[in-house]
């Protein structure tokens, strides 16, 4: 954690950022009036997946807690909203629906995990996505089973493709907010102490499991939410929105994007979601050069592309311009 | 540190609220889905491909993207005074994947209709999507819903059967043949429940009994457990229908090691006698039975010269999907030869092949017509597994069943008041 | 025949549970020694499987095949092990991660070489054992036999060579206390790379032996592994003996559930997981802490 500088906050890694944030936002804003209604969805799937990304990114960043089953929980979230649009209920109970379905899937990936850590708990993510997934395919009285469940659009208002990107934007914003401020609080601290050394936090007292299951909970919103948002943009879900590629690519673009960091999420989004979508329609290898730039990304710059860019500002800009991101590294104690 | 929280908070809700304002503000050409008209370049019909290219099913896309494009390359790419251009896109076997790249064909390339996809979830799907942004869809997929409970005046099926529709004749050759007892053996998800409601719904409707079900789980290549039992069983006869991947391989094989073959009639769908399959087990599977609505080793003229061009071309026997394709082009080939000056999209190039199929009499499936819901009515083989001159393994006709369509004997209004196929409901009547 | 159908359902268990032992054995060595997650694993265990398939068809040799793949898949490991994971050697994350990669990779060059539909290794064609055991109505693929049989017997070699061999006082005190072992001057990284070329070597193996059986595709690595980790979860990370135990659980479990609950049987798996997980989270025989 840095020191608030002491001196005038005009320096040259300050201005690159403005420019490059201002830059960034009046893109963001302009997309739906340049492009066609294809590249605006492709732009809506990016936010999308970035929130599921920053949900991974809460766990595993703060709290070293690597998850490989989350598109499990998405899935559920958004199979909970389907189901509703299905049934015709009105939107508000469409809302708790999912929501409900959430907290519940959220509550048993956390009790099954709270007392791993490290390796165990990814193996056990990884069974639970796929119990998810199993779920999803069988339990076709619900869900569809293979073939899904389609038309399942969202509130009239928000439905038109560049009303719904702007909702999305909007959400995604406040999502970032959100995830920032819960890992700048105190809980957040506490998870980087059980990441940094479990040992001394429960010396100190803590709850470990307690604190493990609250983040998964937390992180589960944010995956539920990413569920929902996911549903609405084509209308359509099925079991595959919840298989292992779908839990790993989210985990991709964070480690891409640059693990611990706030914007990390939504930079691993864009890189994967234009590999596996735009680079796709000319290349047939795509996934071949996504997983080399994934094991590049993750043995030579850990960081990410934003911690990468950063450190690269800083020394290009001859002066630490900002918070240093959290070393994502977990030192190998044996316990 | 403080100081920083209220900037950045000041920024995204700000942010938050430009978004919200500008939310209401269309962009140009949004608010007309087929404002977005084809240009019109003088005469140039293009179709957009949608295929598994690559992911679990893309043997299927390449079958169907070749039985496509031996049509243009034998027609120089035209038809009438129009030109065929034609866009491929990969649905990555995924549903996601194939809305979007559905959209991209519609928005970007402009297509005039989309054949595909194959899958069957990714044609439900993207079914749905053409409706609503009004393009022609020349469906490729055994889907039942697609001309059925959700049926569209946009979208056709001209290049495969419903599920259940395309195993009706081994119910009722079954008890043409005097097996009264039968077992079946399906994947336990809407491809399976299909594919043996349709046996199920014709053999009980001719009087057999089915003594037993096994459903496997998708995906399962495994299926030793499962011929174990069916050895078990004492009837007259066994249905599979596998979807062709790595259970048809493995329902072949354990049938052949678990002693099934041989001593117990078995009669399969068209996906497990497919040429890979085939290929890969081997001689063993010799004498099985299967319903094809296209069998390779069909000879009529139409057939036998569709079938050589085909393996000059490509090195291997056409499939079921490629002879589906390659009929696809034969109706559309006919209709803008028919059409003058105005490019028929939409429900218009729906309405003309309907119109055109029962003129012809050069279709590489036989007798085609559609019915009320854009169903294909097309004639089913049974045929047996037998070995060509040349050593390759393949379909011999033994009966066919004219104008079948995917009611079979049932009353349309029935059927749809019924559910979908499940495990819970297996059979019609 | 009601016992006869028990015997045969038994056997398939087994068989299956023999295939799920070689590849369990293989990432709970590596796992007991170097700590690391390998989920290449499923990668190593496609490249056996297509090499010994390539095999077949060009020699007509099962037992050439069977080496080839085996050794395909140690080359492979060892690429893995010496480029990559020795880069982030002692990273946890890291170290999963890249494995994560490796595994998309392999998968999709598999599919690029080969196309992603099923293909089979004709075992029969190369000479293994093929055709039916029969006595009186008893009946059993006689490939079935021969892979319980294979396997029994590498499941004690590596017994023996852990228990009673030099290589295996220096693996075992490895996965005790790696810090001590390289303190005694054994130099841990050959070690390491030579265990990981002998899980990669397992998986190919079980790769070869599982194509004969179940037909093959690029994706047949990822979904063993699905199966393997739930094996090495109940038989404890670190443990041969926990492996085989767990396999042949899961495989018996497998086997019957699809016979008398076919519509659970894909979650009957995780029924046994679930179970260990709340009673002995380590696994039965494993020795290494979990939380």
């Amino acid at each position: 954690m840095s020191v608030a500088p002491a001196s005038p906050r005009i320096t040259r890694p300050a201005v690159v950022k403005a420019v490059v944030a201002l830059a960034v936002i009046a893109f963001a804003f302009a997309l739906p009036y340049v492009v066609s209604e294809y590249y605006v969805g492709v732009a809506t799937l990016v936010l999308v997946s970035a929130i599921l990304a920053a949900s991974i990114n809460l766990l595993a960043g703060d709290g070293g807690l690597v998850s490989l089953g989350h598109a499990g929980i998405s899935m559920a979230a958004g199979y909970g909203i389907a189901w509703s649009v299905k049934e015709e209920l009105p939107f508000g109970v469409q809302l708790l629906v999912s929501l409900g379905v959430t907290l519940v899937v959220s509550a048993v990936f956390g009790l099954a995990t709270m007392r791993m850590r490290g390796v165990f708990y990814l193996m056990i993510t990884v069974a639970l996505g796929m119990i998810c997934w199993g779920i999803a395919q069988k339990w076709s009285v619900v869900t569809g089973g293979d073939n899904g469940l389609s038309r399942n659009w969202p509130p009239e208002a928000i439905r038109p493709y560049w009303t719904y990107y702007f909702v999305v934007l909007a959400i995604f914003l406040l999502a970032t907010l959100a995830l920032w401020v819960i890992s700048r609080s105190p809980f957040g601290l506490v998870l980087r102490g059980i990441r940094d050394s479990e040992s001394r936090m429960r010396s100190l007292g803590y709850r470990i499991a307690s604190y493990k299951f609250a983040a998964m909970m937390l992180s589960g919103l944010f995956a539920g939410l990413a569920g929902v948002l996911m549903v609405w943009r084509t209308g359509f879900i099925n079991p595959k929105s919840g298989d292992f590629i779908a839990s790993a690519l989210p985990l991709i673009m964070v480690v891409l994007g640059g693990l611990g960091t706030a914007l990390g999420p939504l930079v691993g989004a864009v890189i994967v979601v234009l590999i596996s979508q735009v680079l796709s329609s000319y290349v047939d290898r795509w996934q071949t050069v996504l997983g080399l730039l994934f094991i590049a990304s993750v043995i030579l710059a850990p960081r990410g592309l934003v911690g990468g860019v950063r450190s690269l500002a800083a020394r290009v800009g001859g002066r630490i311009g900002g918070r240093r991101p959290p070393a994502p590294e977990t030192p190998a104690t044996t316990e | 540190m403080q100081r920083r929280i209220p900037l950045r908070g000041l920024a995204v809700l700000s942010a938050l609220g430009a978004a919200f304002l500008l939310a209401s503000c269309a962009p140009p050409g949004a608010s007309d889905p087929d404002e977005s008209a084809p240009a019109d370049g003088g005469g140039t019909f293009t179709v957009g491909l949608l295929a598994s290219e690559t992911g679990f099913a893309s043997a299927t896309g390449t079958d169907m993207k070749n039985g496509w494009d031996l049509y243009w390359d034998q027609h120089d790419d035209t038809a009438g005074g129009w030109t065929i251009e034609s866009v491929y896109e990969d649905d990555a076997s995924d549903p996601q994947t194939a809305l979007d790249k559905a959209t991209r064909l519609v928005e970007d390339e402009k297509v005039d209709a989309v054949v595909g996809p194959v899958l069957a979830n990714n044609a439900l799907a993207v079914a749905d999507y053409l409706d609503g942004a009004q393009v022609a869809n020349l469906s490729q997929t055994s889907a039942d819903d697609v001309t059925q409970r959700k049926s569209s005046p946009y979208v056709i099926r001209t290049g495969a059967f419903a599920g259940s529709q395309a195993t009706f004749a081994a119910g009722q050759w079954a008890a043409d043949e005097g097996y009264m007892t039968a077992a079946t053996i399906c994947p336990d998800y809407a491809f399976g429940w299909d594919n043996c409601g349709g046996f199920a719904s014709a053999y009980l409707a001719a009087g057999g009994e089915i003594t037993n079900q096994l459903w496997y789980p998708q995906g399962t290549a495994d299926l030793s457990t499962y011929a174990t039992q069916l050895a078990g069983l004492d009837v007259d006869v066994i249905f599979a229908g596998t979807t062709g991947g790595t259970d048809a391989i493995g329902f072949l094989q354990a049938a052949s090691d678990y002693g099934i073959i041989g001593t117990t009639p078995v009669i399969t769908g068209a996906a497990t006698t497919s040429s890979n399959p085939l290929a890969q087990v081997g001689d063993v599977t010799i004498g099985v039975h299967s319903v094809t609505y296209y069998a390779e080793g069909n000879d009529t003229d139409v057939n036998v010269a569709f079938r050589d061009a085909y393996e000059e071309a490509y090195g291997t026997i056409p499939s079921v999907y490629a002879s589906g394709a390659y009929l696809t082009a034969q109706l559309l080939d006919k209709v803008l030869q028919d059409a003058g000056s105005d490019k028929p999209t939409g429900t218009d190039l729906v309405d003309a092949i309907k119109k055109v199929a029962p003129e012809s009499d050069d279709l590489v499936w036989g007798t085609v017509s559609f019915d009320d819901y854009n169903g294909v009515v097309a004639p089913l083989y049974v045929n047996s597994v037998a070995k060509r001159d040349d050593g390759k393994l393949w379909n011999v006709v033994d009966k066919t069943y004219d104008d079948v369509s995917q009611f079979w004997s049932f009353d349309p209004d029935a059927w749809l008041a019924n559910p979908t196929f499940s495990q819970s409901f297996t059979h019609q009547g | 025949m009601e016992a006869l159908s028990v015997i045969q359902q038994a056997l398939n268990g087994l068989t299956f549970g023999a295939q799920l032992f070689l590849v369990a054995s293989g990432f709970t060595l590596i796992f007991g020694l170097m700590r690391i997650s390998n989920l290449a694993h499923g990668g190593f265990y496609v490249v056996g499987a297509y090499v010994g398939m390539v095999t077949v068809g060009a020699t007509h040799n099962f037992w050439l095949a069977l080496v080839a793949g085996a050794l395909a898949a140690a080359g492979v490991g060892v690429v893995v092990e010496l480029g990559l994971l020795r880069r982030v050697r002692n990273k946890e994350m890291p170290e999963v991660l890249v494995t994560v990669g490796v595994l998309f990779v392999i998968t999709d060059l598999i599919v690029a070489i080969f196309g992603g539909d099923g293909k089979t290794l004709n075992p029969a064609t190369g000479g293994a054992p093929s055709g039916a055991l029969v006595i009186g109505d008893f009946r059993y693929p006689a490939y079935g036999i021969f892979v319980i049989g294979v396997t029994v017997v590498i499941g004690v070699v590596l017994f023996l060579l852990q228990r009673y061999s030099r290589v295996g006082a220096i693996v075992r005190a490895g996965v005790d206390d790696r810090e001590m072992a390289a303190a005694m001057g054994i130099d841990i990284d050959k070690v390491f790379t030579g265990v990981f070329a002998l899980g990669a070597l397992l998986a190919g193996v079980a790769g070869v032996i599982g194509a004969g059986r179940q037909s093959l595709t690029p994706y047949a690595g990822t979904e063993i592994l699905l199966y393997g980790l739930v094996v090495v979860i109940i038989g404890g990370l670190g443990s041969i003996g926990g492996a085989a135990v767990g396999a042949v659980l899961l495989g018996l479990i497998d086997a019957f559930a699809k016979q008398y609950i076919p519509e659970l049987s894909y979650f009957t798996i995780f029924a046994p997981m679930v179970l260990v997980l709340i009673v002995r989270p380590q696994g039965l025989f494993g020795r290494v802490s979990v939380a």
